[in-house]
């Protein structure tokens, strides 16, 4: 299985850990991982100051991606539901899609939306399937108890995202329960990391990063698993910095899924970066 | 906005009808504002004008106030509210019109015009330091693909986009 890779901005900048983490486990899956030139911003954040400029990046975006005729596995949440929302947008407005395809003839591209965007969870599930995963787990994480973070962008908006039930998901919680640990119950789970609001008001955005760590610690959770690289920057990189704003003890691991996984699948913990988590992810090694 | 008289002859009364024609704000005519959004929007108890509010001042004409206020830049953009929305009303859609009509009024916040800026520059929202690289090389990861600026830039420049980072906020 082969996909063209595209892991957005927020991931080379801030956490290149998640980046080697997914490459070992795709390797030691069999799947496929092409380097994707030239993808550069998919725009959704300028969707709070234009309407037009986001749907031009990601169309540039999704054109190129046609050019490798392989099928898009996504990282960030963000990116993907803003590359359905756009593929829906063009898809439903042909003169709208004309002025995108006139723009992208300059570059000699053109959208045809013939390229299908998948995130990489939907990759783990879907494509690979979970009792193949199942077959691969070498070492159970039984008794590892996990706070399972979807993050907003893909379950929410469900019309766009038609990633799973946006009420009552299941998808993370079974890719995370394969590997033998088990998901818990935290009221917040659905909530949002926050991450958005940093740019604006960093403290208000990690007011809500602050309850969710909370939630998951008064629920007994050994760590928070996420699956976005925005999400993964509030919970783990910026943990340090609530810490501080709040004057409390913030120390509870964070784990991007394919770091889960990788643990699961025996891989070396260097090659899932997990030296390189930010909250210390030692506490981890002793329970699993 | 608790406790004070809006005058019927400062409303914009057309200011509904301005939303519901953007791509984003299609839907706000649709409220019957039974604050079912408020009741799960993350930061209902953080925000002076909470979620049904805001649509409420566009309903109502209150153009100056729905534009001005904090909320349409801090919304988290969780989609909690569309998505638990009993009338279909894209609630953070229309804080996304009402922020495009904010910045190109009153000028973006700092934040976002680093963003925006980040993009012109290098067709990515954030930079990549030479340390970073440095760290990605010494990982054995690939160098991060570079971004054909000059094809970015045509496009953005089909939008307001410099026009809105070279304002000063307002």
């Amino acid at each position: 299985m082969q996909y063209l890779y595209f892991y957005g901005c927020q991931l080379p900048a801030r956490i290149n850990y998640c980046d080697l983490a997914t490459r070992s486990v795709a390797n030691a899956l069999g799947l496929e991982l092409v380097d994707f030139e030239d993808a550069g911003c998919c725009g959704f954040f300028l969707r709070s100051v234009n309407s037009k400029a986001p749907i031009f990046l990601a169309a540039r975006i999704m054109s190129l991606a046609e050019k490798y005729g392989l099928n898009l596995m996504v990282l960030c949440n963000s990116c993907y539901a803003h590359f359905k929302d756009v593929s829906n947008i063009l898809s439903e407005s042909p003169e709208l899609l004309r002025e995108v395809n006139g723009l992208l003839a300059n570059e000699g591209l053109e959208y045809i939306s013939k390229t299908r965007i998948k995130d990489i969870l939907q990759v783990f599930y879907e494509d690979y399937g979970v009792d193949k995963i199942k077959s691969k787990v070498v070492r159970t994480l039984k008794g590892l108890r996990v706070a399972v973070h979807y993050g907003c962008h893909l379950l929410r908006p469900s019309r766009i995202t038609m990633f799973d039930n946006p009420e009552d998901p299941h998808i993370l919680d079974e890719l995370v329960e394969v590997t033998g640990a088990s998901s818990i119950y935290w009221p917040l789970k659905l909530w949002c990391c926050g991450f958005p609001t940093l740019s604006v008001d960093q403290k208000m955005g990690l007011s809500l990063t602050r309850s969710k760590l909370r939630d998951a610690m008064d629920a007994g959770a050994h760590c928070i698993v996420t699956t976005c690289p925005s999400c993964q920057i509030s919970f783990d990189v910026l943990q340090p910095t609530i810490s501080r704003m709040y004057n409390e003890e913030y120390n509870l691991p964070v784990l991007y899924y394919p770091q889960l996984l990788g643990l699961a699948l025996n891989l070396p913990p260097e090659e899932l970066g997990l030296n390189l988590n930010r909250a210390s992810v030692k506490p981890l090694m002793k329970i699993i | 906005m608790h406790g004070r008289v809006v005058q019927a002859s400062d409303l914009d009364v057309n200011f509904k009808f301005e939303i519901a024609k953007t791509p984003e704000g299609k839907t706000v005519l649709w409220c019957v504002q039974c604050g079912m959004c408020s009741s799960n929007c993350p930061y209902s108890d953080i925000w002076e004008v909470k979620p049904h509010q805001v649509i409420a001042m566009v309903l109502l004409g209150m153009r100056d106030q729905a534009v001005s206020c904090e909320s349409i830049w801090t919304c988290a953009t969780c989609f909690m509210c569309a998505e638990r929305c009993p009338q279909g009303v894209e609630i953070a859609n229309v804080m996304f019109a009402l922020k495009n009509i904010a910045a190109r009024e009153r000028g973006m916040p700092e934040g976002y015009k680093l963003f925006s800026q980040q993009v012109y520059e290098t067709g990515r929202a954030a930079e990549i330091t030479v340390l970073r690289e440095r760290e990605r090389s010494k990982m054995g990861l690939p160098t991060v693909s570079r971004v054909k600026i000059e094809s970015i830039r045509k496009l953005l420049e089909r939008t307001n986009l410099s026009e809105l980072i070279n304002m000063k906020e307002g």
